[in-house]
């Protein structure tokens, strides 16, 4: 995030607040910086531009694998029907929309509910809108997939109503207490620990751990772990991914 | 030369396990292409990707139906590139019962003239 | 919806712009930023090179790039991963030149009512006749400081390069 920049990757900096500080007549993006000191307005705009939202569909694969191999099929087994998920920093929502496309290949009998969360309001708005760019299909969707849950509309790609309606979003910030609508029987957390220091992101599993469903599964990035930041958690091997749940005293 | 069809150029290399096709060519169109490849038994194990800039749904669902077994559509990174191929040649691996080894062939598109 | 007869189509500029710079950014630079939409005064393209497609649809819409040779140079370097002084004969440049116009153009016919065949690209010295055709979209951009151009033109019908079906 912001305050951690490689070493001449400045201009980066420059080129992504350059259109914030055109938009807010600034002469330059120095001038605007400075303006920031005292125009708190501005300020999440700001954090908007140099946050990373990168994400793609089905990203990593493995736990996606791992979901339809082995998660989905046991929460079946246990005769279930519906199926509650959270996709935490979800940013554009091609994670969550990735596990509605899972769930209607594989399970079209269960039933799902997503929600979807995220700190930038601007992405949240574009997951709502389930609208994708050319460049954005290309990333992860297989092109049999692309045409079996998407319509072209002018220049964007959009995602099938029947998924949508299985996703809802909110903007939602994960140092705040977790969205209601739980518990979840599956948690995606991916790719954003890594941005917190050590006690946030202690802070932000112990409140996943409360909204978690008694056996459900975490999901973690590829660089993630909880190991040697909260150890209520065990790591599982499920159909060749690696997932996350609560230790067995600590579930019951 | 404009007047060589594509698929004369396959059969040159033999060790040719991926080909990527532009939609757009000259002679024949990529689509045209992958019709005609998929008449050929001795090039059924080879994977057809189309990557190209036309992206309408409809010319998609031809393409996928005529035989490729994927889409790019352009612009593309060197990551998707790598992820499509590798997606469509693992589909490729499990088809083909011994191991094959072999290159990777691009047709030029546009280009070819 | 057909356009009515007597009124330009229009063309979202916004996602034009966007277009472009999702072509430079992937294919090109490696990353967002280096194709800037441009503002203030347009310096004028030195030794200026054309390459366009038609987009044939209700109408045919010509997608025009125009850049100046010597930065016509090193947009083919990159865009053909070729090293800083490599020499650039005609060949590539039309290359990199018609594939730049392609992907743009074939991009863009997402936002043509009733886009249908795109054509081969075009190069050449000279901006081609468009016939008085009506300009229907200008944007224009700096590449590592120096102008490039993109223009969209309503021809007539039955005008313009072939397309395919
Ligand atoms: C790199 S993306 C990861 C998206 C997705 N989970 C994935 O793995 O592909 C990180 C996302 O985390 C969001 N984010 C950062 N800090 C956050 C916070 N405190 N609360 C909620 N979301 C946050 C960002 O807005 C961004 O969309």
């Amino acid at each position: 995030m912001p305050s951690r920049l490689e070493s001449g990757k400045e201009y980066l900096v420059e080129s992504r607040l350059a259109p914030l500080a055109r938009s807010a007549g600034s002469a330059d993006v120095d001038s605007y910086i400075r303006g920031l000191r005292t125009n708190v307005a501005h300020h999440d705009a700001v954090v908007d531009a140099l946050t990373t939202n990168e994400t793609s569909w089905f990203r990593d694969r493995a736990p996606f694998t791992a979901l339809k191999g082995s998660v989905l099929p046991d929460l079946i087994a246990k005769g279930r029907r519906h199926v509650k998920v959270w996709s935490a920093a979800c940013s554009t929502g091609q994670e969550a929309y990735s596990v509605a496309i899972t769930v209607a290949d594989d399970f079209p009998a269960l039933t799902l509910s997503i929600v979807g969360t995220d700190l930038s309001d601007r992405v949240v708005e574009r997951a709502r809108a389930g609208q994708y760019t050319q460049l954005e299909v290309n990333r992860g969707l297989p092109a049999a997939t692309l045409v079996k849950y998407f319509q072209r509309s002018g220049p964007t790609f959009e995602i099938a109503p029947r998924l949508r309606q299985q996703v809802t979003f909110r903007k939602h910030n994960l140092l705040d207490a977790p969205p209601v609508g739980g518990p979840y029987d599956v948690v995606f957390l991916r790719n954003v620990l890594i941005y917190f220091d050590v006690a946030t992101k202690r802070d932000v599993l112990r409140r996943v751990r409360s909204v978690l469903a008694p056996g459900g599964t975490l999901f973690l990035g590829a660089a993630e772990t909880t190991i040697g930041i909260d150890d209520a958690w065990e790591r599982v091997e499920a159909a060749g991914g690696s997932v996350y749940r609560l230790k067995e005293a600590k579930a019951a | 030369m404009t007047a060589v069809r594509p698929s004369i150029r396959l059969e040159a290399h033999p060790d040719v396990v991926l080909c990527c096709i532009d939609w757009n060519m000259p002679v024949m169109t990529g689509f045209e292409f992958v019709v005609e490849a998929r008449k050929r038994q001795e090039w059924r194990d080879i994977t057809l990707m189309m990557v190209t800039t036309e992206g309408e749904h409809d010319q998609i669902v031809r393409a996928l139906a005529a035989g490729a077994h994927e889409y790019v559509i352009k612009p593309f990174t060197p990551e998707i590139m790598l992820d499509k191929a590798r997606g469509s040649l693992a589909c490729w691996t499990r088809r083909c019962r011994h191991e094959r080894r072999g290159g990777l062939a691009s047709h030029g598109g546009w280009r070819g003239h | 919806m057909s356009a009515v007869a007597g009124s330009l189509p229009t063309v979202d500029g916004e996602a034009i712009e966007a277009i472009a710079q999702d072509f430079f950014a992937t294919m090109v630079d490696g990353e967002h930023g280096v194709l800037v939409p441009g503002y203030g005064e347009m310096a004028p393209l030195v030794d200026a090179r054309f390459t366009w497609v038609d987009v044939h649809g209700e109408t045919v819409t010509r997608v025009l790039v125009a850049v100046g040779r010597s930065t016509g140079d090193m947009l083919t370097r990159a865009l053909l991963a070729l090293p800083d002084d490599a020499p650039i004969g005609d060949a590539d440049f039309a290359d990199a030149a018609g594939e730049v116009v392609n992907v743009i153009g074939g991009n863009i016919k997402s936002l043509v009512h009733g886009g249908g065949a795109l054509s081969l690209p075009q190069v050449a010295d000279a901006a081609p006749d468009c016939g008085g055709a009506p300009l229907i979209s200008e944007t224009w951009f700096t590449w590592r400081g120096a102008p490039l151009t993109l223009t969209l033109w309503n021809l007539p019908e039955h005008a313009g390069s072939a397309g395919r079906p």
